[in-house]
């Protein structure tokens, strides 16, 4: 049995669209997890978003 | 899934009850309060762990421990049990969940885990139950409100979570590009201030700085290799090196200057809050300027659906030709309007706040200035104040649409801040002559060294400045981007969804409505954080569903929109459907329509229905929607027992049981009253010409030779048709049961007026059940004649989809289907 919750299929291709934007090049992993993962965390969206491009992560 | 057998204990108002539905319909009814929801309350908790009645609107102070088992059994939550025998994909699973521990579901045998666990994923979507107050509230709700209970419907909480967390962020990334950009400014404004330059840039900075290092016999210094460090590298140090806070005399004289330039053209701002004002008031009046990007992209979407027949995609109206694109394109040029007033208010503002931080900025300035010079003229109360109002205006600049949007735009004239007492009066003349005495002691050396030093703070603050002013930029990029592409992806998720779910309900609703409204056409549509739901009035347009239908139609609107959302959204792997008192409003023959719908759209589910309608629970039986064995009548409830019921017994069985007590009345009163409502029935279903009666009052006599007259008609020209198709065997068959049928009409004709007057006149003392007996095998095989021995269903006159469309008599399996034509 295969069905999708609405809410997965929105973010799902969400996700997709954020990975083909050149301006999350970058951060489109960890802001595609944070959304997937449901971490809908205001303090770490806005970390990324504010991530320049060059930026080391410290990952 | 389906459910095969229930078993319920000290849930809600139940003690303790067994059901064996075997995966059949089920009709549960019987009068108020007596427990009928509690057996829908506890398959839902069963399922999910929930109860969706304790949850939702108005259930704030309502929890599943304290409220979700029987009142006596709070205390003992290990005996509040709901176990279910359950059919998956040919296997069968018991599940058993107690409200004592409700996350936790017994699933047996061991291994079919995975398999159920994806099953009740699907029912943890609260797909599987609609009630009375789920209908309403989405069919007749304002279109904002609609796409929140659709949402709800559809559990898209959790994305309008975060739509509302991506739009404040994308708020604050705003606020944080205007702040950023008018510290970056203010910045600017402040070199431009100590080193005496008339319009900032960089490269004008750097030659004032090799000035002022050539007056200290120092070598130039480039743009490029331009740090905080190097503004002084290879200097002596002067002797005389001031503090390092200090005002330079240039630095206040500039200062001075810029507060009396921002006096002199304080006209100038006056004029922009008032034009802000205007482009603010003209967005708010009309939602479409507030929404222009969602308006442009529908207008657009509708001009490329202008074909040549000039009929409008969304209502419907017929154009004269050319008209419609004409109309479009100038609704286009009205949206372009809108955008240019939505960059107006953004470009004002800022322009604004750029000007009012830098005219505090410098106040701020002047007053350190003040301190330098231990003036102590200025109160420092009064300072602050001021500071203050420059401060809420510079906010209100942050924000302007929602700040005017909901009068909270400060009262008081934006002139006020140009307060020239105090700009003036108090701060800057009394500096000014202060500056005549302290600069003639200054040489120009100092001045350099003290420019200098006070430079190399300036330009750790430029570079920070423009360093946050880019990361702003970036942030407010990626927000918007990131919001963008939020709304364009749930808005083309949702429509498609939305697509299907209308072409579903299209054809639920005619299947109700096959007879009233047969060109049937809704439309379902996201607009921004609104849904509209607007449906066909009998081909005069789209309207919403509330508007001009009745609240019977409303209703079958909202059963018909759950199903389709339903099968969509549960993939039709959900078999089990609880429709919990959810009729109410329509009447009789559309219920018929429900009953077709339930049969021919979803013959392979199972239905859990609750009704207190008595009748209604009936006429599921005699449409063939559910079996009598399926038919359980909650009687009574009381608290120590919960609900008293009893499966629906027979017709046949009923009047025995009287015949075996001698009571004939009782068996001929039921005998009487059950085959009124029959032949009632048969006559509606099959279409039989009832003669007409003043007083509209039609009884036995009426119904049932009417019945038997078209019945006799129809089987007559079924016989025909077989005839000539050349199905000899079919009319051998319809041969045989014509003389069946005139062998029983014959005998319940003879036997009817027994019937009559047992009822009306009494006599019934006078007669045995030996007398009465004959009357009722009569009855019960004439009962048989227009039922299905199969589905149980009366057997019932349609018309074809063909054209000129053709009668035909059938029952809800299919086993009797005659041709009449």
């Amino acid at each position: 049995m295969s069905s999708k919750k609405v809410s997965d299929m929105i973010i799902d291709k969400l996700s997709e669209n954020i990975r083909a934007d050149n301006l999350f090049e970058n951060i489109s992993k960890e802001l595609t997890n944070l959304i997937k993962e449901r971490k809908h965390n205001r303090e770490l969206i806005e970390e990324l978003l504010k991530r320049r491009k060059n930026e080391d992560t410290g990952a | 899934m389906k459910i095969l057998e229930l078993e319920i204990k000290n849930i809600r108002g139940i003690k303790s009850i067994k059901l064996s539905p075997q995966g059949e319909n089920v009709v549960v009814f019987g009068p108020n309060g007596t427990g009928k929801s509690a057996i829908v309350d506890s398959i839902d908790f069963l399922l999910t762990g929930k109860i969706s009645r304790l949850t939702g609107e108005g259930s704030k102070k309502l929890f599943l421990r304290e409220h979700g088992p029987h009142v006596d059994s709070r205390n003992n939550l290990k005996d509040t049990v709901v176990r279910a025998k359950i059919g998956i994909e040919n296997k069968t699973v018991v599940l058993e969940r107690s409200v004592n521990r409700p996350t936790n579901l017994k699933i047996e045998p061991e291994g079919d885990e995975d398999l159920t666990l994806s099953y009740l994923g699907m029912a943890e979507l609260g797909q599987h139950i609609l009630s009375r107050r789920e209908i309403l509230r989405y069919v007749t709700a304002e279109a904002g409100k609609r796409a929140k209970e659709i949402q709800g419907l559809l559990d898209l909480t959790e994305i309008e979570n975060l739509r509302a967390l991506l739009v404040s962020i994308e708020n604050e990334a705003e606020g944080e590009s205007k702040r950023s950009e008018s510290n970056f400014n203010i910045a600017k404004s402040e070199i431009s201030k100590l080193l005496s330059l008339t319009q900032f840039s960089e490269e004008d900075m750097v030659n004032k700085i090799n000035d002022l290092r050539a007056i200290l016999k120092g070598p130039k210094i480039s743009l490029v290799e331009l740090t905080s460090e190097k503004i002084k590298e290879g200097l002596s140090p002067s002797p005389f090196s001031t503090k390092k806070g200090t005002l330079t005399v240039e630095e206040i004289e500039n200062n001075v200057n810029e507060i009396r330039d921002f006096v002199q053209k304080k006209d100038e701002i006056v004029v922009k809050e008032s034009e802000l004002k205007g482009v603010l008031k003209d967005i708010l009046q009309e939602i479409k300027l507030k929404q222009y990007s969602l308006y442009k992209k529908l207008l657009e979407a509708g001009i490329k659906l202008v074909d040549e027949t000039n009929v409008c995609p969304l209502c419907g109206r017929k154009w004269e030709e050319g008209d419609f694109k004409t109309f479009l394109e100038k609704k286009i040029k009205e949206t372009e309007v809108a955008e240019e007033k939505q960059t107006a208010v953004s470009t004002i503002s800022s322009l604004i706040k750029q000007k009012i931080d830098l005219l505090r900025n410098d106040v701020e300035t002047l007053l350190k200035a003040h301190e330098q010079f231990d003036l102590k003229i200025v109160d420092a109360e009064k300072a602050n104040e001021f500071l203050s109002k420059l401060k809420s205006w510079s906010d209100v600049m942050l924000n302007p649409t929602e700040i005017f949007e909901n009068n909270k735009w400060p009262s008081a004239d934006i002139s006020n801040i140009f307060d020239t007492f105090f700009l003036e009066d108090k701060l800057s003349s009394p500096l000014e002559s202060t500056l005549k005495k302290v600069g003639e002691h200054l040489s120009k050396s100092q001045i350099a060294w003290d420019t200098l030093t006070k430079m190399e703070d300036k330009w750790k603050r430029y570079k920070e400045e423009l360093n946050k002013k880019e990361m702003a930029e970036l942030f407010r990029n990626r927000a918007k981007a990131l919001l963008r592409h939020f709304e364009e992806t749930r808005d083309s998720v949702l429509e498609s969804i939305y697509d299907a779910i209308k072409d579903n309900f299209n054809e639920y609703y005619t299947t109700i409505h096959s007879e009233d409204e047969k060109a049937f056409s809704s439309r379902i549509k996201h607009e921004g954080a609104e849904l509209i739901f607007e449906v066909d009035f009998y081909g005069r347009g789209l309207f919403p569903p509330h508007a001009l239908h009745s609240e019977g139609h409303q209703d079958s609107m909202g059963v018909c929109l759950f199903f389709a959302l339903n099968k969509y959204l549960t993939q039709d792997t959900i078999k089990l459907i609880i429709l919990d008192d959810v009729v109410m409003s329509i009447d009789r023959s559309h219920r018929r329509g429900f009953c077709s719908l339930l049969k021919k759209c979803f013959p392979g589910r199972q239905f859990i229905i609750t009704t207190h309608d008595a009748a209604w629970a009936k006429q599921l039986k005699t449409e063939g929607v559910v079996k009598l064995k399926d038919m359980i009548h909650f009687v009574y409830w009381n608290i120590e027992t919960g609900p008293i019921f009893e499966l629906e017994k027979d017709l046949w069985d009923r009047i025995e049981e009287d015949l075996k007590k001698n009571d004939v009345p009782s068996a001929a009163h039921k005998l009487r009253y059950n085959a009124e409502c029959y032949f009632e029935h048969t006559c509606d279903f099959l279409n039989a010409r009832v003669p007409y009666k003043g007083h509209h009052q039609w009884e036995l006599g009426d119904f049932a030779p009417a019945t038997i007259s078209i019945y006799k008609e129809y089987l007559k020209k079924a016989k025909n048709n077989f005839q000539k198709m050349k199905q000899l065997d079919r009319v051998e068959e319809l041969n045989s049961l014509e003389k069946k049928a005139n062998d029983i009409i014959n005998k319940s004709q003879v036997e009817q007026w027994i019937v009559n007057e047992n009822v009306h006149y009494n006599r019934w003392e006078t007669f045995t059940r030996e007398d009465f007996r004959p009357v009722v095998e009569a009855f019960k095989d004439l009962f048989g004649l227009f039922t299905c021995a199969s589905c149980q269903s009366i057997i019932e006159a349609s018309y074809s989809k063909s054209k000129p469309p053709k009668t035909i008599v059938s029952c809800g399996c299919g086993k009797i289907f005659w041709n009449i034509e």
